[in-house]
């Protein structure tokens, strides 16, 4: 088991009270596996992403919980220089947007072996280049030793994207946090990225963390994946097991809101009712139960526990008979 | 044709730098199509295509280069804003960005009413009272939000507000300008709902622009596919989408995740590389670059759409010959 996250929590102090953004996640990933985490805006998934390598800032945010365990290492007690070297060295991530991840007055060559010499003091400066020339070719940009010379707005979008991950990939992590990677690019270039991701995973045995809105990606990409709510894990599991029939009311609404190419022009189609509830101001209960079709009293009175199921797959509902059986 | 397009085109000056000559983006290459009333076209296509600038052209955001269009008899291009005021109560626009798109000063009733003052579509105060109280039922938001100032409200409520006031004066068409793409699945689809049920109600003619080929399916009768400011293939959006002709069309289609919704598409070889710059293009077909199909006539002449059947036109040499 490459990453064991145990009851993580992620709060920040705020000018109202604490925010809790992340309440109680367990997982965990293993070295060539690709887990999606999937949820709305504001469902925890990013605050998650960046407390794995604790990227918050310490205040205001507050990561507390058992451990995160990256080969046994725990990153909750790790110290200054040991998170270093964890991060980049270990975990590294690429964001949703190339455009504001890279330094826009730096060459995207000097990005990549910067990485390279912060992490390798010994390391010349042009030996740290030729790895950043290798590092883009190994991505798949042409010319690489003219690419290394340019700056970041002189690339389209999927270029960018292929030099995150090039930055990523040159010091060798164990696993690639990807946030959104192909949400600011077009379908066509979507996929190239995506396919190169999924080449570094299966060359490297890279364990990858994929954080999404769209549930008919993961289809595509993650073994597993974990459906969060208000900062909670909802339902986890299989992605083929989940995916044909999914067990929590909201991991099924929100494969019902996919459009489909196919459907019947100007039919309305389901769409779930009402708004994620503020953070600050979480329901008594189940945070679902606004917008649930399914919710009974039981469910405003107590917040349901994760619970397994005999396919192996985790749900936090009271009432997955009745989902299951609609 | 109700609303009728003829060979619009819109270029940018560029460079003129020290270093550099001056050049052109060709933003819209000469573009054509029609619309009935109470029908929806999708316009569909990768970012830099010219999909927002078609709209900017034709709601009078911005001169044209050439062209025509013709709203019934009404001419749509070539007037001052002063001659465009009028025409505003018949076209209207939602834009892609709730957040920047309304003025986070007035309150949600003043973005209401603003449109009505303007245009002085309704003089009296009550009338204009009884309007937004009309209006918010009809988008689906409660009265309260009259009062409240667009920060309060989430993204999907705005949202809703920018369709409320493109309502306001009683358009007969509406251009929405990637109205989803902002919003959350969830939301997405209240939304998108919310524009099928209105088009039923009002008999609204849409120009609905997205980049997603799903959503297109989902509001459109038919769907036209833009590259490079031109339409490479336009007709009927179920006839488009189960037998596409045009090869940037069907690696676009392949190009949408194999969910549990997708249909039998074949799967293609993703397409490589990114659309070329729209600055000073070459002068064959504009997608030669990256064709699987090319071939050395497509360098040379760039393909006019032609029908391929009463309801579908594609513009492809290999296609059509």
């Amino acid at each position: 088991m490459l990453l064991d996250v145990k009851d993580l929590s992620v709060d920040f102090q705020t000018a109202e009270g604490v925010l809790s953004a992340v309440k109680s996640v367990s997982f965990h990933i293993d070295r060539g596996e690709t887990l999606a985490v999937v949820g709305e805006s504001g469902c925890g998934k990013s605050v998650l992403a960046l407390s794995l390598c604790r990227l918050h800032n310490e205040p205001p945010a507050r990561v507390h919980g058992e451990a995160v365990l990256i080969d046994g290492e725990n990153v909750l007690t790790a110290g200054p220089d040991r998170l270093r070297d964890i991060r980049g060295k270990r975990v590294a991530y690429i964001f949703q947007d190339p455009q504001v991840s890279l330094n826009p007055v730096m060459r995207v060559g000097d990005q990549i072996a910067e990485a390279l010499l912060v992490h390798n003091p010994a390391l010349t400066r042009e030996a740290a280049l030729q790895k950043a020339i290798e590092g883009l070719r190994q991505v798949k940009i042409a010319e690489p030793e003219k690419r290394v010379t340019e700056y970041p707005h002189q690339l389209s979008g999927g270029m960018r994207q292929r030099v995150m991950i090039a930055m990523a990939m040159v010091l060798q992590p164990a696993l690639l946090v990807a946030d959104e990677p192909t949400t600011a690019l077009d379908v066509s270039v979507q996929r190239q990225i995506l396919d190169l991701i999924d080449e570094k995973k299966r060359e490297h045995s890279l364990a990858v963390l994929f954080i999404t809105h769209d549930l008919s990606l993961v289809y595509e990409r993650a073994d597993r994946l974990m459906v969060m709510y208000l900062g909670r894990v909802v339902e986890a599991g299989d992605t083929a097991t989940v995916m044909k029939q999914p067990h929590h009311p909201y991991t099924k609404a929100l494969l019902q809101s996919i459009p489909s190419l196919t459907a019947e022009p100007g039919k309305a189609f389901y769409s779930l009712a009402g708004e994620v509830p503020n953070p600050m101001a979480r329901p008594k209960g189940c945070a679902f139960q606004n917008r649930c079709a399914y919710a009974v009293d039981h469910c405003r009175e107590k917040e349901p526990p994760l619970e397994p199921f005999p396919d192996g797959r985790l749900v936090a509902c009271f009432e997955v008979k009745r989902v299951v059986a609609s | 044709m109700w609303l009728q397009v003829e060979g619009l085109k819109k270029d940018f000056p560029v460079g003129a730098g020290l270093f550099q000559k001056p050049g052109f983006v060709h933003a819209l290459r000469g573009v054509s199509f029609g619309l009935e009333k109470g029908e929806t076209l999708a316009v569909v296509g990768e970012s830099g295509c010219g999909k927002s600038t078609l709209a900017r052209c034709l709601v009078g955001l911005m001169p044209v280069t050439a062209g025509r269009a013709q709203l019934g008899e009404e001419e749509l291009f070539g007037k001052t804003s002063d001659q465009w005021l009028p025409l505003r109560r018949k076209i209207q626009m939602v834009f892609q960005d709730p957040f920047s798109s309304l003025n986070p000063r007035l309150t949600i009733a003043e973005v209401l009413e603003e449109p009505m003052l303007l245009l002085n579509s309704h003089p009296d105060a009550v009338i204009r009272a009884g309007k937004i109280r009309e209006l918010l039922e009809k988008v689906g938001l409660p009265q309260t939000v009259g009062p409240r100032f667009p920060h309060e409200l989430s993204g999907g409520q705005r949202q809703r507000v920018g369709i409320a006031r493109a309502l306001a004066v009683g358009p007969e068409l509406l251009i929405c300008d990637e109205p989803v793409s902002a919003l959350d699945v969830s939301i997405q689809a209240q939304i998108l709902n919310l524009f099928l049920k209105l088009q039923k109600d009002l008999g609204l003619a849409l120009i609905f622009i997205t980049h997603d080929l799903r959503v297109a399916g989902l509001v459109s009768h038919r769907v036209a596919v833009f590259y490079l400011g031109e339409i490479v293939e336009e007709g009927r959006t179920a006839e488009v989408f189960t037998n596409p002709r045009h090869p940037y069309t069907k690696s676009l289609l392949s190009s949408i995740p194999r969910g549990l919704h997708s249909p039998d598409l074949p799967v293609i070889k993703p397409l490589e590389g990114e659309p070329p710059s729209p600055v000073n293009l070459p002068p064959g077909c504009a997608f030669y670059s990256r064709c699987p199909q090319r071939e050395d006539r497509c360098r040379e002449n760039n393909p006019q759409l032609k029908p391929t059947s009463p309801t579908h036109r594609i513009a492809c040499w290999p296609e059509t010959d």
